[in-house]
């Protein structure tokens, strides 16, 4: 079976055709640029049979990206899909699990939107798109907030009016569910821990996003972000964690509008409003050389960056108890040793003990970087949505077809 | 010494007289509707207490000590008022308007009302201007924390500051060393916790305002950014009127649906109580991981204030679950204290008198302290 996977971003649409169950990648790339014009061209990097191309192509929305990326793959039968999975951020309360594409479900989809409004709608538009091109193809919906369904009700409430909580959904939801499931489960795999069994923390530290995640059996039971992808670490541009109280004074400052709020807390806090300098904590590792008056905030963003990651590490490892492993992914988690360094250095009370030279050349991942006699594991891993979203997928539709009986699969 | 301590709350002015004794020799409340806005009502007051404790004590006050809850940066221990530390408080009133200004308005009454007697301001932000720059610093744009003075600033700081000396002093009676890395936990209606590393706190539960952190008896404690932002969009609600909720409607209040103290949420087994038991212990079992990977690890938990009692149920609780490995001592040690505010106040001031040269002999303090173990 062709799965082919969606992952779409604000401004990007990362997808890959996997055969399932062999998990054998045919086809994959990404649209980079799709929506208004910017300085540089749109473009499409695309893989296929072991040829690479890049081609500049006008995209302004998801569904033109889709029609392009469709007649990339189209053009050799045998990357013809035979089911599509996409990723959505929020699914709200309305989509606890991942669903199956169905009439009902494209109606609710529209009214998760605005959970996420820089990336719900256009993976929305995706959807949409796919169902009017392909109506007869399976669809499946992979939500980031599926995989923790499972955060217990003490750890995903707000003190809040119980009916507030109820009449608006008000509660914790994380995110990046399909890159911690991802990497929880290769993790297990590699430990050869049963994965029901399996408890750790894992750190998907993006260049953009980034969050933690408590996992006690396999099963996500906290995560660093919240309601929204505001809450948690110092993300890019994303403040993380802040006093309610400011975020009032912040509101009362702008005159109750609440729009330049969300744009100030969301595009211009974090790494790039700390440091002045760059949204990217790698170029605020780089960039402390001067000595400067620009190096004390360099300095100053670093240590809060670290610190975030370092308190909640601590504070989901009090909460799992005794973990297997503390998990490294994404941009930052995979390429910077630095930051896994400082964040695990003197963590020997939760028996966590990162071995130096390991971690500065950690080589094929998954790899482990702790020191031989720490009780904890210190592992990088690759994290890939799309393979995690193909086997979510694939999973999903088989489930189906044997439900339906031995007829209908063949 | 004689002492006069003055803890001005929302709608009341509590004061307490301590003379010779530990326990105070007279103490009472003087509600107010109007939060003290205007000075006569203020010296009004200030003439019931001083009488009061004149009649109790025999005299007028050697010293008053005023607990002032918000001296932002600028203010690291007790002070004696004088018009230049007042003048230099006053400016801090943007950063809390509600506190500064009927402080420093007390304060200058109670001059008067004691008869020259020195007052002594006793902040709460004192123990937390010596928070890591890591720790006070939020993820905002760097030039508008700067321009509205946002940091974290803690609220409990003379209850950790007491606990800690409290811990240490006990260690040291049963012939150990002092503890280095101390998780102080203060249960008051707002509670808070505290990693304090060497009498230095690292981390602190409460932010640039009280309503950060653990969650109180009517306030939400920590919140994602995006739902005050949702609040306004989808109700409509202006900043007034989500403060509201926020503080007054929120919290434990918010969660079980009827007034309930700490006390009650600990002591009781009542089934509608569960849930929010479950989320306060769950949150200060975050704030507690946090604070040892601050500290890279734990040499004891100590309670303190009104509630401190409850550290009976929640010290094996925590305990039993940070399991810690290395040089941390599994399960931890934790003490309760239950020293009242008042008399932590009242100390305070009494060693800053002292320091000032305002007493020839050193005023001997009396161990004060009980332990609920």
């Amino acid at each position: 079976m062709n799965v082919l996977a969606f992952n779409c971003g604000s401004s990007s649409l990362k997808y890959r055709l996997i055969e399932m169950p062999a998990e054998h990648e045919l086809a994959g790339g990404e649209a980079q640029r799709v929506g208004p014009r910017t300085a540089e061209p749109s473009r499409i990097r695309h893989q296929a049979l072991g040829r690479a191309e890049s081609l500049v192509v006008e995209m302004l929305d998801h569904a033109a990206a889709f029609e392009r990326v469709m007649r990339l793959l189209t053009r050799d039968s045998a990357l013809t899909p035979d089911v599509i999975g996409h990723r959505l951020v929020h699914g709200g309360d309305r989509f606890r699990e991942n669903t199956l594409l169905d009439a009902r479900n494209a109606t609710n989809l529209e009214k998760v939107a605005p959970l996420a409004p820089l990336h719900n709608p256009p993976a929305i538009a995706l959807i949409r798109a796919c169902r009017e091109r392909y109506p007869d193809l399976p669809q499946a919906i992979i939500f980031d907030t599926a995989f923790h369904s499972t955060i217990p009700e003490f750890a995903r409430t707000y003190a809040l009016p119980a009916a507030l909580c109820r009449g608006m959904g008000l509660r914790k939801y994380g995110f990046h569910g399909i890159s911690h499931q991802y990497v929880c489960g290769e993790a297990a795999r590699f430990l050869g821990v049963p994965l029901d069994r399996f408890n750790a923390v894992s750190c998907h530290l993006g260049s953009g996003g980034a969050s933690l995640c408590a996992i006690i059996g396999g099963k996500s039971v906290d995560n660093t972000m919240g309601y929204s992808p505001l809450q948690g670490l110092l993300m890019s541009t994303r403040c993380g964690d802040l006093d309610p109280g400011v975020s009032m004074q912040l509101l009362a400052r702008a005159g109750g509008d609440a729009g330049a709020v969300d744009k100030s807390l969301n595009s211009r806090s974090g790494v790039l409003g700390l440091s002045g300098l760059s949204a990217d904590i790698r170029d605020v590792l780089g960039g402390r050389v001067s000595g400067g008056a620009g190096d004390a905030r360099l300095n100053r963003t670093l240590q809060v960056y670290l610190w975030r990651i370092r308190k909640y590490l601590g504070a989901y490892l009090a909460v799992v108890g005794s973990a297997h492993a503390v998990l490294f992914t994404d941009t930052i988690g995979e390429s910077v040793p630095e930051v896994r360094f400082e964040v695990c250095a003197g963590m020997e009370a939760f028996g966590l003990r990162i071995d130096a030279a390991r971690n500065a050349c950690p080589g094929p991942l998954p790899a482990d970087v702790a020191a031989p006699d720490s009780d904890v594991r210190a592992l990088v891993v690759a994290t890939n949505e799309e393979l995690a979203i193909a086997r979510n997928t694939y999973g999903m539709i088989s489930g189906a077809l044997q439900a339906a009986g031995p007829e209908v699969g063949r | 010494m004689k002492v006069l301590t003055l803890i001005l709350r929302p709608q009341r002015l509590e004061y307490a007289g301590f003379a010779e004794g530990v326990e105070p020799i007279k103490s009472g409340v003087i509600p107010s509707r109007d939060r003290y806005t205007d000075t006569d009502a203020l010296r009004e007051a200030l003439s019931c207490v001083t009488t009061e404790f004149q009649r109790a004590a025999g005299g007028l006050p050697e010293a008053v000590a005023l607990r002032v809850p918000f001296g932002g940066a600028e203010f690291a221990g007790p002070v004696i008022a004088d018009a230049d530390t007042l003048r230099k408080l006053e400016t801090l009133t943007q950063s809390a308007p509600l506190h500064i200004p009927v402080s420093v308005q007390l304060a200058r009454c109670c001059g008067e009302a004691a008869g020259g007697a020195p007052v002594v301001l006793v902040f709460e932000t004192a123990f937390f201007t010596a928070l890591p720059e890591r720790e006070r610093s939020y993820g905002l744009d760097a030039e508008l924390m700067d321009s509205m003075g946002l940091r974290r600033y803690g609220f409990h700081g003379i209850f950790h500051e007491q606990a800690c000396r409290d811990m240490a002093r006990r260690a040291r009676e049963a012939g150990g060393r002092s503890p280095q890395r101390l998780l102080s936990i203060v249960l008051e209606p707002k509670p808070e916790v505290a990693a304090v590393f060497g009498n230095r706190p690292l981390t602190v539960t409460s932010g640039a305002t009280p309503l950060e952190g653990i969650p109180s008896e009517t306030s939400c404690g920590e919140l994602d950014p995006g739902i005050v932002l949702a609040l306004s969009r989808e109700k409509g609600w202006g900043p007034e009127q989500i403060n509201s909720v926020l503080t007054r409607e929120s919290g434990l209040l918010g969660l079980v649906g009827r007034r309930i103290t700490f006390d009650e949420l600990f002591s009781s087994d009542a089934a509608d109580l569960a849930e929010a038991r479950a989320v306060i212990r769950y949150r200060l079992l975050l704030a507690c991981g946090a604070g040892i990977a601050a500290m890279s690890g734990l040499d004891g938990i100590v309670f303190s204030g009104c509630y401190a009692d409850a550290g009976r149920q929640l010290g094996p609780w925590l305990t039993a679950r940070i399991r810690l490995k290395g040089d941390s001592p599994t399960p931890a040690p934790w003490e309760c204290f239950r020293t009242p505010l008042n008399r932590l106040v009242a100390d305070a001031a009494i060693n800053a008198v002292l320091e000032r040269g305002h007493e020839k002999a050193r005023f001997p303090v009396q161990p004060r302290v009980s332990s609920l173990r």
